[in-house]
């Protein structure tokens, strides 16, 4: 028992702190503790959900959150029990500080939840006024949660100071770097209105690539040649950005001319066995194909149909090669433009040298 | 076909593809499928040839539309079997050497085109008795509604399900369609038939809201 103790009691020794190892296996045991418990609310949730006559309460999501919870209610306790939570900051604590962030991210958490939730009890398509409110909620929750957690945090008395502070640093920054701070607030409005992410296909103005990553000051996109393109926030926040991988499909839109001596019924007949037989053109939304003009040189056909995504380039390039070596091997003719003169009188055509023969 | 194969000079054919095994030496196998060739060092364990959900070229769920769509009457339950495309997965150990699709392969979007899904597509038809497919499906449609429910596709979480098998043929976890007021899939990870063995153990898949 007293060699327990003196071994618990060991005091190991850092630069800036010392810990004895009794407080330090106590602190892992309060952290594997939590997660171990998270782990079975989260199992228990789970299994719930399949006989639950509340899902949108009880559901996977709910699970996953409450373990995040325990995760880091584990992670801010084992802190505590190491002492690193007394250490003081700007007049509080780090355990007040963290237990804010904590306290903010879980209220993060709930108001997106509440806010899905509320969209998916709408049924199939929430009416816009409905989604206005859902978002009014959402940002309503994380306003007033950003205020509690300041309070938590222990610097609410400081609040008052802190803006006033805010808007003359405003004021003097708006004078002396007034494109940086641009930048800067355009990255934040880009950060809530979310139109891409890391990742994302895009296509801004006449610029295509890969969102490679979004800084304070500026977006880096990876452009499909493999070179890096700097945009500055303020510039994309102006763009039109269109980006090509935010909905799970999308449609491809092609036309082909087919001569006007070709059967128009079997033409359209191939081309839709050939889609049929491409498995990521999707079945549904079903393609169309049909005829959409009666051009100069041939019956233009029309294509249009649906693609994952992710998959769109490959399948365009697929289907174009696939369609054209369909209509060959169906005997259907792909014209080259040609025209038809007709002229009002009746044409005459001098040979030279036909007089001196007749002579 | 399913199941433990020894690593020695054989074809193994599964649906519409060939397995190519040569012996290269005493102690190594060439693992040889269309262009994918493996070098394998023999081992006990040999290589195992398993059915795998239809996940394709990696969606999470599989939608079978029914070619003939079934009505429920209100507090009743209808139990059958639909046929159902499958993905194999060839294993050495506990390693995936190989995975490809078998059959035809179609893909759909489930629900709108600004928030649905992409799934593996496939059409049957509601079999009573269990059909001479390769991979097939037990569900069971439930009506808790004082209503009567038609049901015309059924949406399946599939990603990282287990699946089961006999020799012969591959079976996806027994599914159970609410049909409350927002139609409700729960793939359960039971085995439709307690005889069939599993690919492999997983967590359960959280149900289904077929909301569209």
């Amino acid at each position: 028992m007293a060699l327990n103790n003196t071994i618990l009691g060991t005091e190991l020794k850092f630069s800036w702190f010392s810990i004895t190892l009794g407080t330090l296996i106590e602190a892992v045991l309060i952290l594997f503790v939590s997660v171990f418990i998270g782990r079975v609310l989260r199992k228990v949730v789970i299994r719930a959900s399949k006989t639950t006559r509340l899902p949108w309460i009880i559901n996977q999501d709910t699970g996953d959150i409450i373990f995040r919870m325990f995760v880091l209610g584990g992670i801010i306790g084992s802190l505590y029990k190491i002492g690193l939570m007394a250490y003081r900051i700007a007049g509080t604590t780090v355990g007040n500080i963290a237990f804010a962030v904590g306290f903010f991210y879980f209220m993060y958490l709930i108001a997106k939840k509440s806010k899905d939730y509320l969209l998916m009890g709408a049924g199939r398509k929430p009416s816009s006024e409905l989604q206005v409110q859902a978002k009014v909620f959402y940002y309503t929750i994380l306003t007033v949660s950003f205020f509690l957690a300041l309070n938590l945090a222990g610097i609410g008395t400081y609040l008052g100071a802190i803006l006033a502070a805010a808007g003359i640093t405003g004021i003097v920054l708006g004078f002396s770097a007034q494109t940086v701070v641009s930048n800067f607030i355009s990255g934040l409005f880009m950060y809530f209105d979310k139109p891409l992410n890391i990742g994302d296909p895009v296509r801004i103005d006449n610029l295509e690539g890969i969102v490679e990553d979004m800084r304070i000051l500026s977006t880096r996109i990876r452009s499909w040649d493999g070179t890096l393109i700097r945009i500055p926030n303020e510039k994309l926040f102006n763009s039109n950005i269109i980006n090509l991988q935010r909905y799970p499909a999308r449609r491809l839109d092609v036309k082909i001319g087919i001569a006007y001596d070709s059967d128009m019924e079997r033409a359209i007949g191939v081309i839709r066995k050939t889609l049929d037989n491409m498995p990521l053109v999707l079945a549904e939304p079903e393609p169309l194909v049909f005829v959409e003009d009666l051009g100069d040189s041939a019956i233009i056909i029309s294509i249009k149909a649906w693609a994952p995504s992710e998959k769109w380039f490959s399948v365009k390039t697929e289907l174009l090669h696939k369609v054209k070596k369909a209509l060959d091997e169906a005997g259907i003719e792909i014209p080259f433009p040609q025209r038809v003169n007709w002229f009002a009188n009746e044409l005459r055509v001098k040979v030279e040298g036909s007089k001196k023969n007749e002579d | 076909m399913f199941g433990k194969h020894e690593l020695k000079t054989k074809f193994i054919k599964i649906y519409d593809k060939k397995i190519h095994l040569v012996e290269k030496s005493k102690d190594t196998v060439l693992y040889r499928r269309d262009n994918v060739e493996v070098f394998l060092k023999k081992s006990e364990d040999g290589l195992r040839i398993l059915p795998a959900p239809a996940s394709g070229y990696g969606v999470k769920f599989l939608m079978i539309k029914l070619s003939q769509k079934i009505a429920v009457p209100p507090k009743a339950t209808l139990s059958g079997f639909l046929s159902a495309p499958i993905d194999i997965e060839v294993k050495a150990g506990n390693l995936t050497i190989d995975r490809f699709i078998i059959g035809r392969e179609k893909y759909a979007l489930y629900g709108q085109d600004n928030m649905g899904v992409i799934a593996r597509y496939h059409v049957s038809e509601f079999n009573e008795r269990e059909p001479d497919k390769l991979g097939v499906m037990r569900i069971i449609v439930e009506n808790p509604s004082d209503e009567w429910r038609i049901v015309g596709r059924v949406v399946v979480p599939i990603g990282g399900s287990m699946m089961f098998y006999s020799k012969e043929k591959a079976y996806y976890p027994l599914v159970i369609l609410t049909t409350k007021s927002i139609y409700e899939v729960n793939n359960t990870g039971n085995p439709p038939d307690g005889r069939l063995k599993a690919t492999h153990t997983a967590e359960p898949l959280p149900n289904f809201k077929m909301r569209w």
